[in-house]
This record gives C-alpha cells, structure tokens and sequence, in this order.
C-alpha cells in the first residue's frame, strides 16, 4: 500500500471517500463477540433483543461499527498516517441485513507542518439513508516534506 | 439549571469525582491471532496489520495492532459493564434509588502510541466527571470514565472516555440505539 494522501493535498470542505459496509449478519456479530470476549446478548440473540428492547432482533456493536469507520480512515491516510481521536455518537441501530454506508468531510487544518492534524466529520447512514451514527476524528497525515513518518 | 437537578448529585456523589480504579493488567500478552481474528471479523486488510516490513517501512517497529483492537481488549481484564464500572468498590458511586436505567452516551477514543504483538496492556480507570441534564423523558445522570491504557512500560498508548448517562425506568421498553 502506497502512502497516496499527503497534508499538502487536504484542504477543508474536502470529502473522505465513501465506503460501504455489511450488510451485516449474525455471523459477523458472533466473530466480533469471540473477537471482544464481551458476549453481550444485544448483539448476538435475536430474542433477546425483541424481548427486552424492544428490538427487531440483533443489533450490530457499536465498537464494531467504528471498526469498518476506521478501515474507512486508515486506509484512506495510508500506512504513514495515524488516527489519533475518534468520537462517535449512535444515533439509530445496524440491524442484521442492514448496510453501513460511511462518509466524512475535512472540517479543520493544522496551521503547522510540524504537528500536521486534520479534523474531520463523520456521518453514517443505512441503505434506507436513515443516519446511524455521527462522529468526528482527527487524523494525522504525513507531509510530502517530511523525511520519516511519525512513529 | 435549576436547584433541583443540581440536588441529585448529592456531596457524597460529587466526592467520587477523581477517584481511580485499581491498575488492572490483559491475562496474556497480545497475540498475532488476536490480530488475525480482528481482522477476519471486520474484514480489515490493513497491510499495516500483516506486514512487517510494509510497516517498518511506513516507521514502526513492525507490524502494528489496529487501534480499534487495542481499545476493546479491556473487556478482557474483568472490569466488564459501563455501569458495574461505575459502582463497583473503587469510586464508591451511588445513584439515586429510582435511576436504574444505563444508557451509553458515547465514547471518545484516543490513541498516543503503536501497539506491537507481545504487548502486555494495562487498564486504570478515573471518574472524570459527574453531571446532570433535563432529558427529554426527564433528569439524566452523567458519568464521564476515563480509562487510560498502557503498555508494559508504562507508555500511555491510548484513552478511552466513555459517557453514561442513569435515569429513572421508562414505564415501557424504549428502542436503544446502543446498550
């Protein structure tokens, strides 16, 4: 993987590119469970959900929704960029079948080559455009000057 | 905000603020198949997760573990529920009778450092903060974790503040985006 993004290149108002996830399935929450070791029945018992919550049956780990927003960032930053913060806000649940189409804009740009951050905005919808989360990041992207990347 | 909310963080309450979990440890180190199971459950092809050089080229150590993975390996050291967190022995917190509904108000993550396999993480946790707000469906109790993650020297690699919010049960089951 070739480093592609460079501080230089971002500007705000740019747009990340868009990725789609899922859709999601049981199987995909079983292995994030044996993954977590945090078996929560929200996420892998579909009764449980319609039981107690109120729910269609399962519904995606919020940790592992932010695990495909962060295969979005970092492959976009590539192997010499890091995330350094992200935040996220669930507004509306992943449901099994359900796709996560995500999406973020550069909000804020370091002023200084030497500490070179970006701030972006983050937003996820499913297939029906309903929005699912929210989030904000700050990235760190290497700069076309610099010799080595930040380690 | 009036004087009633502001009353139901009682003084003792309020003197829980600052107070920290014992250091807790992972029961073994990171392992490359933690990684390869991450990876498989989320479809993460990362090289930065599987090649050495790729990643001593990009300036690390070797290849690296995904921060998101970092993060949720404190589900391992014990310390399991946001609430059970919150009112287990260290901080002392106790809430108000009738607040026995937990809703998670999000997460901040941030990371400050490369995890490597072999890594041995531990996890100490402060409550930061405590406040209250008017709900729509009435006063929310906010608590503001803050969980520092180190490796086995005592390097800060990342910090996860979670917020979670108490409020008195809903007569009837509310559709939860997240437990």
């Amino acid at each position: 993987m070739e480093q592609r993004v460079y501080f230089e290149d971002v500007a705000p108002g740019a747009a990340l590119p868009v990725r789609e996830f899922g859709p999601h399935t049981l199987v995909a929450a079983i292995r994030w469970a044996g993954v977590q070791e945090h078996p929560s029945p929200t996420h892998t018992d579909r009764e449980y959900g319609r039981a107690r919550r109120g729910l269609k049956g399962i519904i995606a780990s919020g940790a592992q929704r932010e695990a495909y927003l962060l295969r979005l960032l970092m492959d976009w930053i590539g192997p010499r960029g890091d995330v350094r913060k992200l935040s996220v806000r669930n507004t509306a649940p992943t449901y099994e079948g359900d796709v996560m189409r995500f999406s973020g804009t550069v909000v804020e740009k370091s002023p200084s080559l030497d500490d070179p951050w970006i701030v972006c905005e983050l937003d996820g919808r499913n297939q029906d455009g309903v929005q699912i989360v929210q989030g904000r990041c700050t990235l760190v992207l290497p700069s076309r000057q610099a010799a080595v990347a930040p380690a | 905000m009036s004087a009633e909310l502001d009353a139901l963080i009682t003084p003792e309450m309020r003197a829980c603020i600052g107070r920290t979990s014992p250091v807790v440890s992972l029961p073994e180190e990171i392992s490359a198949s933690d990684v390869r199971r991450y990876v498989q459950a989320v479809g993460d092809d990362n090289p930065l997760w599987s090649n050495d050089e790729l990643a001593r080229r990009a300036g690390y150590r070797g290849r690296r573990v995904p921060p998101l993975l970092v993060v949720e390996l404190h589900w391992r050291t014990g310390d399991r529920e946001a609430e059970n967190l919150v009112e287990s022995e260290w901080s002392g917190l106790v809430y108000p009778e009738e607040f026995t509904s937990f809703r998670n108000a999000g997460r901040e993550l941030e990371w400050f450092a490369p995890v490597y396999v072999g890594d041995l993480l531990t996890f100490q946790s402060r409550l930061a903060d405590l406040f209250v707000r008017q709900g729509r469906d009435g006063p929310m109790i906010f608590t503001k974790l803050e969980c520092d993650i180190r490796n086995q020297e005592g390097v800060l690699v990342a910090r996860m503040t979670t917020t979670g919010a108490r409020m008195r049960a809903a007569r009837y089951a509310e559709a939860a985006a997240e437990p």
